[in-house]
Parts: C-alpha cells; structure tokens; sequence
C-alpha cells in the first residue's frame, strides 16, 4: 500500500461510495448517484450538490479523471473514470474499514459473553 | 418538472463561486433534471444549498484544501471540518459571517430583480404610454405634424438590473441577440401612409418563406425592423392579426433628415430608419411594449471538435459615408467583407464570403436554419474567408439529387464549426398593447 492512498484515509461516505461506483467502469455523474444508491440498498443517496463537492476534491487529487467530455453533438454526457491512484486508496480504505469491522465484531461478541 | 422549481436549483447553481459553476454547474443541471423524478425536490434543494455553502467556505477559506498536501488529513477535510477542527478561530467566523451574509444579499438581488421594464414613449410632460391624451389615440384625426419629432425614450432598464449586481452571476444572465434601444430624441415620418392589404394580394406582393406564416408585410415583422430583432421568437405577445393582417406603410421623410441620412454610414442609417419606425408603432399603433431577458432556445455556434478550419485574414476598409454605392462583387470578385449565397441546379446552394465577420455567417445560417435563434459563441472576433461552403436543404428533393452535406455538416466539415443545441438569455420585447391603425 502506498504512502499517497493513506494520505486520503479516511474516506468519507460519499467520497467512498463515488470511488466504489467508479471501480465498476465509466459513470456520468447521474450514473454514480444510481449506483452509490443500488450499493446500499437504497439507504444511502448522493444529492449532485454531493457527488460534485466529492467529484471536485477526487479531480483535484487525482483520484478520479475524467473519462469523456461531454459531447453536445451526440448528446453524451460527460464521463469520470477512478485513476489508479483512486483504486489504491479504495482498496486501502477497504483494508482500513475490514479492520474496523473485525474490531467491532471482536468487540461486540466480548460485550455479549459479559451480559 | 417544474420551470419555478428548475428556476430555483438554476438560481442556486448560478451563486456557486465561478471556478466550480464553470466546471460543473451545466453536469448537475443534467443530474438534477435526471433526479427529479426519484429525488424530492426538497431534497435536491438541500443538497444543492449545502453544495453551495460549502463550495464558498472553500473559496473564501484562508486555508483553502491542498488535496495533496501532507498536512491534510484526509478527504472529509471541508465536509466534516468541525469535527476536526477544536473550534473556529475568529478570523473564521468573521469570514463565515461575511459569506453568509453575501450570499444571503445575493440571493435577495436576485429574486428581487423583476423583468418588467416599461419602455415610456413621452411627449413632452405626457407619458404616452400610460394614458394617451386624447389626440393620440385618433391618429385618422392627427395631422402630419402630430407625428412629433420630440419623443423621447428612456432604455430599458433591464440589462442595468442584472448587470448592476457587478458580480459574476450577473454577467451570466447579460442577454445576447441585443434589441435596437433608440439612443436620443425619436425622429419621425413627416408623414406615414397605412394601407391594409388583402391576403391574395399580399401573397402575390411578396414569396412568403418557406415552412414560415409570419408575411413579411406583417406588423410583426414590422415590429422586428424597428427594433432589430433577428428572429421572430424575439417579439413576443400581441393580437394574432400581428401576425395575419398586411400593411403597406409608406413614410416620408423630412428633407433635412433625408440630407443628413446621405452623410451617415449605413448603420447610422438603419438606427435612424428604425427609430422612425418606433415612432410610428408609437404613435399610429399604440405600442406599449418592455424590455425583458428570457431564457430561450437557440442553437450556439460553436467551434468543432479539433478547432475552426479557417484563419484570420485583414478586415475590410471602413465604408465612409460618402464612398460610392458599389456591387457586391465587382470584377467577377466579392469585395472584402461581403458575403453570397447562390443556388445550385441540384437545390443545393453554394456560399463565398471575402473578410467577413461571425456576425454575417450566423446571419446566413439563420437564414436556413430557422426554429431557434442563432448565437455566435465561437470567441472569433476577426475576419475571414470562405470559399465554396457547399450544402444541400433538408428537403427531399434537393437530397435525393445533391450528395452535399447539410448545412450544418458543411459548416462542420469545411469551416470547423459546430451547431449545438443549448438554451441562452436573449432580449425580447414583450408587446402589452397594440391597436390597429386607422388606415389613411
């Protein structure tokens, strides 16, 4: 794991579910917020005042590039794509959040012996 | 959707600081129109609030974000920057009071900037417009003198409103495809003859163009000339006979006027002509009408993909008054910055243009293309060239028997550049009231 995607730990909800629907190929920015909505069930839906705050800071890092430009001819909406350096902090955030989670389990099974 | 609704998230993208408007305001205008339907609206309008403030503490934050600086801690930095933070500095909340209250301020200018600007035809210390004295509204019973010379216009107010917010959302909302505004005293007619025409004889008086209704005899294409409309879409409201009922209108002018038209350039000359005829629909029509900017359809002129297809070449000299009255193309050759469309024997049409501006081209093109007005935002301000741009119209016919390219795959392919479909503020006049002339 590199330094740089620990530089972007931790991921906020957003951030991560954007990057998560990025991992699956090329989005446009509605095509994100359908996909961060189809991975959590439905319970967690990114507003585009969300997406692009999250989308700017991702460019800015250059964790997400853009892909396509939007094309006014044939219609086609401007696409983003994750950068490598995207799928290093995903992957890295993923690790990070299996940690997290064995912890919490470890956690509440020790919580439940004792009660 | 909802114009009032889009009209709000449009208004909320327009207050987000320019470097994030310009990058992404047009792709959440996409996604908002997307979202409608799954999203309430309410919760768009949150979102769309909460991107708002965030993007100007952003802006206005004396730290603002390195995302690759060490010393940020990670990507929440901004979004939960109170839980990172132990508290705000006051320096801080100094800063975060003062963009509060300017984005407050300008959401309060906005919503309060009304369309409505009333264009006052005043003759002397009498507003012609709100209550005609009796006189005017007889014009059988005027005189030629009572067409005076001493009306006065007072602009539009509605350029000045936005503009005068000086920031970078006002200059968003500055109209394009201007309307001629009369910048002096009116002059007018010595006298004006209105006749009615028939429709047989008014068809037979002028080819009406193709696929359109609007009679170039009509009031309302009158009503174009006289304040430079382009496009019809740019006269808005009114009776239907604007559009039906054919006049022809003859007027005289004053001989000193006539002398020193001789000594104007040709745009000096047409302001002047139109001015005349803003006093007539004033004072034989009527007209009450205002200034607004509206939103509208149009199609851009743009460069293509890998650029324009052509370069700059030296303007033409300037036409002074007194130059002699010259054909367009002399010696078998345009003369600089003129412009020639001419038919072909397959229908298709072939164009040569010799140091012309955007502005003639788009003049072109609107000629052909006609459902939505045509705005140049190319950015080329120079002149130039072109040579043999051959197309064929959309019609059957001349399709079946040219090979050429479309206009707009012509433009495409040999100029560079591209038509896109897109919606811009235009300036319109919106009329209040006409009546019909009394016909002399």
């Amino acid at each position: 794991m590199s330094a740089d995607a620990q530089d972007h730990l931790p991921l906020s909800p957003a951030t991560l579910h954007v990057l998560l629907a990025l991992s699956g190929g090329e989005l446009h920015g509605y095509g994100i917020m359908l996909e961060a909505a189809r991975q959590s069930g439905g319970q967690y839906k990114i507003g585009p005042g969300t997406l692009y705050d999250n989308l700017k800071k991702l460019l800015a890092a250059g964790l997400v590039e853009e892909a396509h430009p939007e094309d006014p001819e044939t219609g086609a909406r401007r696409t983003f794509r994750i950068t490598t350096l995207g799928l290093a902090v995903l992957s890295a955030e993923t690790d990070r959040l299996t940690g997290v989670l064995r912890h919490a389990r470890r956690s509440i099974r020790l919580a439940e012996r004792r009660s | 959707m909802n114009d009032f609704r889009r009209g709000i998230y449009h208004l909320l993208l327009r207050l987000h600081p320019p470097s994030f408007r310009v990058e992404f305001a047009r792709d959440m205008a996409l996604d908002f129109e997307d979202a409608a339907n799954t999203y309430s609206f309410t919760r768009l309008l949150l979102d769309a609030s909460a991107s708002l403030v965030r993007q100007w503490w952003i802006e206005i934050s004396p730290t603002r974000p390195n995302h690759l600086s060490e010393t940020r801690p990670s990507l929440l930095n901004g979004r939960y920057i109170m839980v990172h933070h132990a508290g705000f500095t006051p320096l801080q909340l100094g800063l975060g009071f003062i963009a509060s209250s300017t984005q407050l301020l300008l959401c309060m200018l906005a919503l309060n900037t009304a369309p409505e600007h009333p264009i006052r035809f005043s003759s002397g210390s009498a507003s012609f417009s709100s209550t005609p004295a009796p006189t005017d509204t007889a014009p059988a019973t005027r005189s030629s003198g009572d067409e005076s010379s001493d009306l006065f216009f007072q602009p539009s107010k509605n350029t000045a409103a936005f503009t005068g917010l000086g920031s970078p959302q006002a200059d968003q909302l500055k109209p394009e495809l201007l309307l001629f505004h009369p910048p002096g005293p009116y002059p007018s007619y010595e006298v004006a003859t209105i006749k009615p025409i028939t429709p047989e004889i008014a068809g037979s008086l002028v080819r009406l163009p193709p696929g359109g209704t609007l009679s170039p005899l009509s009031i309302r294409r009158y009503i174009m000339n006289a304040y430079g409309a382009i496009y019809a879409a740019q006269i808005i409201g009114g009776p239907d006979w604007l559009n039906k009922d054919a006049y022809r209108i003859d007027g005289k002018i004053p001989e000193d006027l006539a002398a020193a038209l001789q000594k104007m350039t040709r745009d000096q000359r047409i302001d002047h002509i139109r001015m005349m005829q803003q006093s007539l629909l004033a004072n034989r029509f009527l007209v009450r009408a205002h200034f607004e900017t509206r939103v509208l359809p149009v199609y851009e002129l743009v460069p293509a993909k890998g650029g324009v297809k052509f370069t700059p070449v030296a303007a033409p000299p300037e036409q002074k008054p007194d130059n002699a009255p010259v054909s367009a193309h002399a010696n078998g050759q345009l003369l600089p910055g003129t412009i020639m469309s001419t038919p072909k024997t397959d229908g298709g049409w072939v164009l040569n243009g010799r140091a012309i501006k955007m502005s003639l081209l788009v003049r072109v093109i609107a000629g052909n293309i006609t459902d939505r007005p045509i705005v140049d935002h190319t950015g080329f301000t120079g002149c130039f060239d072109i040579t043999n741009l051959s197309w064929a119209p959309l019609t059957a016919a001349s399709t079946d028997a040219s090979d050429a390219p479309s206009l707009v795959g012509a433009l495409k392919d040999q100029l560079g550049l591209a038509i896109v479909p897109a919606k811009t503020p235009i300036e319109v006049l919106v009329i209040d009231s006409i009546e019909r002339p009394t016909a002399n």
